[in-house]
């Protein structure tokens, strides 16, 4: 049992006003697939600021915006259908990227279709899916019983398990479940036997995070 | 089915509304597009303004959010969001993606909770339009002062530190009524409150 969760009042507020960094946003619509408390908070922070929209006092657009609108719905081109060329860039691991939550899925497809996966250690690849400023979004694919050796961390690091599941040498982390380490943290990262390990891990610099989403222990808390 | 503040806005007709997104979606139909543009396209303008956006951008983005609820109608769900949910999630979406565009070039494709295919958690499709409206109807009873927190927090984006400079209220305060306020919204005053 170790897992952690994201202030509901943070996460409702943060999301709603879309004031997060694209990767924290990428983190916390995935995780929204996978938890409920998650989906919740965010869904209900989108009402409230939809509420409030509603309540705006309007400010009126230019004469003729509404005739540009037209026209410009006149010149649409009927929707494109998705690239294929995904599928080759992908290759074998094309089955397991469809498999993941949205939007991490789609974040994965595109950076596929830009480049592809990083050799990151013995068994362990990576992919970049979106950066903003210092901080990464990455998704990690981890073989099975594959792992990173001792190490400890440069910045903060969340990591949200996607699929199967990987030990930190404390404890194990399913999916759904969401790891943090800083840089006082030192452990190993192997995935379980069994399994491909994927998930989504978001980085930064030090204390970047701090007030931004909050962190609540969950459960029992994380085992030392 | 009154507006959600003590402002004096029109009741709006909500299932109205979403049956107008549908006839977008369904039959192109510009005459409920036209509808939906007077009634959003001037708000979404005004939370782009409030939002630091200049006149003619919040001009030229109001606009585009519009065209991309033509584009996007047959996703629209009645069962998942209220069509203010849905319009300022677009909103809120193509400002994030304007700004980025003028940040840098970076590509994200994603569109929160957008597609059709993102599944809401399992459980919990059914309870969302009630839950809309029981979040609705508390924010009708919340208090002024607790109303303005919520706003600053959830429309604006300003951190907990950035409210407590705006407002004068101490930081601990600003951080326990929006709590307060936000759990009230959703039903969930026990506990230690």
């Amino acid at each position: 049992m170790a897992d952690w969760a994201f202030d509901e009042t943070l996460v409702g507020a943060a999301h709603a006003s879309g004031r997060l960094p694209a990767p924290l946003r990428l983190l916390i619509d995935t995780r929204a697939a996978l938890d409920p408390a998650t989906f919740d908070a965010a869904r209900d922070g989108d009402v409230v600021a939809g509420a409030l929209l509603e309540a705006a006092e309007p400010s009126p657009l230019s004469p003729d915006a509404m005739s540009d609108a037209l026209a410009r719905i006149d010149a649409l081109e009927p929707e494109a259908a998705a690239p294929a060329a995904v599928a080759r860039a992908a290759g074998g691991a094309l089955q397991e990227l469809l498999g993941l939550p949205e939007p991490a899925r789609s974040a994965a497809l595109a950076a596929i279709e830009r480049g592809g996966w990083k050799f990151a250690g013995l068994g362990i690849k990576r992919l970049d899916l979106v950066a903003e400023g210092a901080m990464k979004a990455q998704l990690l694919r981890i073989e099975p019983g594959a792992g990173a050796p001792l190490h400890s961390h440069a910045g903060d690091d969340y990591t949200q398990v996607l699929r199967g599941a990987f030990n930190d040498g404390t404890a194990v982390f399913r999916r759904g479940d969401l790891c943090v380490a800083d840089p006082e943290t030192t452990h190993v990262t192997s995935a379980e036997r069994g399994d491909v390990c994927i998930a989504l891990a978001v980085t930064d610099a030090p204390l970047e995070f701090k007030g931004l989403l909050g962190l609540v222990q969950k459960a029992f808390g994380r085992p030392n | 089915m009154n507006a959600t503040t003590a402002t004096d806005a029109p009741a709006l007709d909500r299932e109205a509304m979403a049956d107008r997104i549908d006839a977008v979606g369904r039959d192109r139909d510009k005459a409920a597009f036209v509808a939906v543009f007077d009634y959003y396209a001037p708000r979404v303008k005004a939370y782009l303004l409030r939002l630091g956006t200049d006149n003619g951008a919040a001009e030229e983005l109001a606009q585009e959010v519009m065209i991309s609820v033509w584009r996007k109608a047959h996703t629209y769900d009645r069962s998942q969001a209220s069509v203010s949910t849905w319009i300022f999630r677009i909103a809120r979406n193509r400002r994030i993606d304007a700004f980025r565009r003028t940040a840098k070039d970076d590509l994200d494709p994603h569109e929160p909770m957008l597609r059709p295919e993102a599944p809401p958690a399992p459980d919990d499709a059914a309870a969302s339009t009630e839950r809309e409206a029981a979040v609705r109807a508390a924010m009708k009873d919340l208090p002024e002062d607790q109303l303005t927190l919520l706003r600053l927090a959830f429309f604006d984006g300003l951190s907990h530190r950035e409210i407590a400079d705006k407002t004068g209220v101490p930081l601990g305060t600003v951080k326990s009524r929006l709590r307060l306020a936000f759990q009230k919204l959703r039903g969930k005053l026990d506990e230690d409150l």
